[in-house]
């Protein structure tokens, strides 16, 4: 089944933000969009993830289109947004008690060979996630978007003030989703981070270009 | 879907549950304040009657006149010493040069001018009246209580030359020896039932509350609502939202401002009434260890119950700082509006002064705010009073700041 997205639109104001952006990714693939701040990544990941509505387009899964039926697209689709999007008073059990709403029992199973086994979240499950590292919430935020086990992962910038360590455990974790058969579709700002991708884009003037790392950064920045 | 949203709920409880030890400490701080100022006020005044006066301010009326008479002297000091008018009247000896001066600088509301020769001319029946000097600029309820002093000063002269020249003509038709007959004795009587029947002397009616309520009561419920409104500073630390990024995306999943609010807010009530419960037990259990008798009002006069009838006001305090709280995402922001609609509701509630004392539209306007329907909730409560649109009043309310907060919260999930 093929995650598709087709000439999505958005507008704030007198700004065009998004101007007929499409793409397409398989099963087993990482998506990159790469592109300077305020150019929309955040905006088009938001519309995929169902909070913002665009002005136009479609998404399909699997020929379904996800953006007339929020629940297909809540089943569809997990998002791991750039804020914290955890109780800051509550522990990662408790978060994911949430996530994992009437299903407790899959939860348990999970924290042994599940997602949340996976990045290490049993080490630090009692933990309140104010005394949390950055890294800890990151790993904490991506086990709560895939406690519904969605098909398609979406980060906003996933990687973004993490120490090595919490990005290397993050970059595992995405290699073995993908893997798994998973769609990962990722903004980032960090060019280590664009090994990981099978496809990069380019974000600019509100449209997608296809765009082929070669390690040569200042020529990306020069065409950002 | 319904899973979520139950879930969203317990979570939500945990959530504040988890943040209880710190409200706590703060409502304990909070309460020790506010027994700290109704000590203050209690010790201030020495007994009921300095409550009374402070609740009604005594008119000062200048007298003009050689008071040194002894008739006139006597006659002045009843009047000041009746029980209907010595809480609210005081008569000053002076010059006529220093009673007007007074009256200019309002110092006094009136003054009464006493003819020389005046209860000659009463024995005598002439005409020397009393003149009552009122300030041009001067009205409201001091000058009308000084022209209801002057009808009863003359309600009591008349009385009194009834008395006298009825007991002239008995003399010249019987005799002296007619003082000894039972009818004298029966006109003295009625001239005393007349003149001393003090209570009748003014018509008293009752508008303000304090007359009917006790202090302790007064206090109590004047303590409660200011208690419930200060809380509300520990609801910017649960309710004032930076980051949004865990509500818009559990919208995603079907749980949306609707659900939230609701959750949110019927937390954060429980939360409210579980601090308040523990401080009502804790206050009961005080006052019984001190000896003081206070009962709860109520048909069972039992805290459950108490604390049952609180709900309407717990979920209408609870709606509007849920509202407050959703005004901004900056929390020293929530914090400061927070705090001056407390004081500024507060204060037109009468919980930091009698109502008396504000005018009359204030008056009229707090039966209709929510904190004025709070704080007579729980009057009617002590009173046992229907309180039938106070509850109401704040069920209206309670669904108002909800609406509100929806609203708000759905235009932030859509940003």
């Amino acid at each position: 089944m093929q995650f598709e997205i087709q000439n999505i639109q958005k507008r704030f104001g007198r700004k065009q933000v998004l101007n007929g952006v499409s793409l397409a990714a398989d099963p087993g693939t990482c998506v990159g969009i790469v592109g300077k701040n305020g150019s929309g990544k955040s905006t088009l990941l938001s519309i995929l993830a169902g909070i913002l509505k665009p002005d136009g387009g479609k998404v399909t899964w699997g020929g379904d289109d996800l953006l007339s039926s929020p629940k297909k697209l809540a089943d569809a689709i997990g998002y791991v947004p750039q804020g914290t999007p955890l109780f800051e008073e509550l522990t990662a059990l408790d978060n994911l008690r949430l996530w994992y709403a009437g299903k407790s029992r899959d939860l348990a199973q999970d924290l042994k060979d599940g997602v949340p086994a996976m990045l290490d979240i049993p080490s630090f499950l009692h933990v309140p996630v104010r005394q949390m590292s950055g890294g800890m919430k990151k790993r904490l935020s991506i086990s709560c978007a895939m406690a519904h086990r969605p098909p398609v992962l979406l980060l906003d910038e996933p990687s973004a003030a993490l120490d090595l360590s919490a990005k290397a455990a993050i970059h595992a974790y995405f290699r073995e989703f993908t893997r798994q058969g998973g769609i990962l579709l990722l903004s980032t700002h960090d060019a280590p981070e664009f090994e990981l991708c099978d496809k990069l884009y380019l974000l600019k003037d509100g449209a997608l270009t296809p765009y082929a790392y070669d390690g040569d950064l200042p020529s990306l920045v020069a065409r950002m | 879907m319904m899973k979520l949203r139950w879930q969203y709920l317990k979570t939500q409880i945990h959530r504040m549950l988890m943040r209880f030890p710190v409200l706590f400490l703060v409502t304990i701080l909070l309460l020790g304040a506010i027994c700290g100022l109704a000590w203050a006020q209690f010790t201030a005044g020495k007994d009921e009657e300095d409550f009374q006066s402070l609740a009604r301010q005594k008119v000062s009326v200048a007298v003009v006149g050689d008071t040194s008479e002894s008739y006139l002297g006597i006659g002045i000091y009843a009047v000041e010493h009746m029980d209907s008018s010595r809480f609210s009247v005081n008569f000053i000896d002076c010059t006529e040069e220093e009673a007007r001066a007074m009256l200019e600088a309002e110092e006094v509301e009136a003054y009464l001018l006493i003819p020389e020769g005046f209860l000659d001319a009463v024995t005598t029946a002439e005409n020397k009246p009393v003149t009552l000097v009122i300030g041009g600029n001067q009205g409201g309820i001091g000058v009308e209580l000084v022209r209801e002093l002057a009808d009863m000063v003359s309600r009591v002269l008349t009385s009194s030359q009834t008395a006298i020249y009825t007991l002239v003509d008995v003399e010249a038709n019987y005799g002296r020896n007619a003082y000894d007959s039972k009818d004298v004795t029966q006109i003295n009587l009625r001239y005393f039932d007349v003149i001393l029947s003090r209570e009748e002397m003014y018509q008293k009616e009752t508008v303000e509350s304090v007359r009917t309520l006790s202090r302790i009561e007064y206090y109590a419920c004047a303590g409660v609502v200011l208690f419930l409104l200060l809380w509300g500073l520990n609801g910017t630390l649960l309710l004032t939202k930076r980051d949004f990024s865990l509500p818009k995306l559990i919208r995603t999943r079907g749980v949306g401002a609707v659900s939230q609010v609701t959750a949110e807010l019927f937390a954060y009530s429980l939360v409210l009434l579980l601090c308040l419960a523990l401080c009502v037990g804790g206050l009961l259990f005080g006052l019984s260890k001190a000896g003081v008798s206070f009962s709860l009002p109520g048909p069972s006069e039992s805290a459950p119950s108490f604390l049952l009838g609180l709900f309407p006001l717990v979920f209408s305090m609870a709606a509007l700082q849920y509202f407050l709280c959703q005004l901004s995402d900056n929390p020293i922001v929530t914090l400061l509006v927070t705090l001056l609609v407390s004081l500024v509701l507060g204060y037109l509630s009468g919980c930091f002064y009698f109502l008396s004392y504000f005018p009359k539209e204030v008056q009229e306007l707090q039966v209709y705010l929510p904190t004025g329907m709070q704080v007579n909730l729980l009057q009617s409560a002590f009173l046992e009073k229907d309180a039938a649109f106070c509850i109401k009043g704040l069920t209206g309310y309670t669904f108002l700041f909800w609406l509100c907060s929806v609203l708000i919260r759905g235009y932030r999930l859509k940003k």
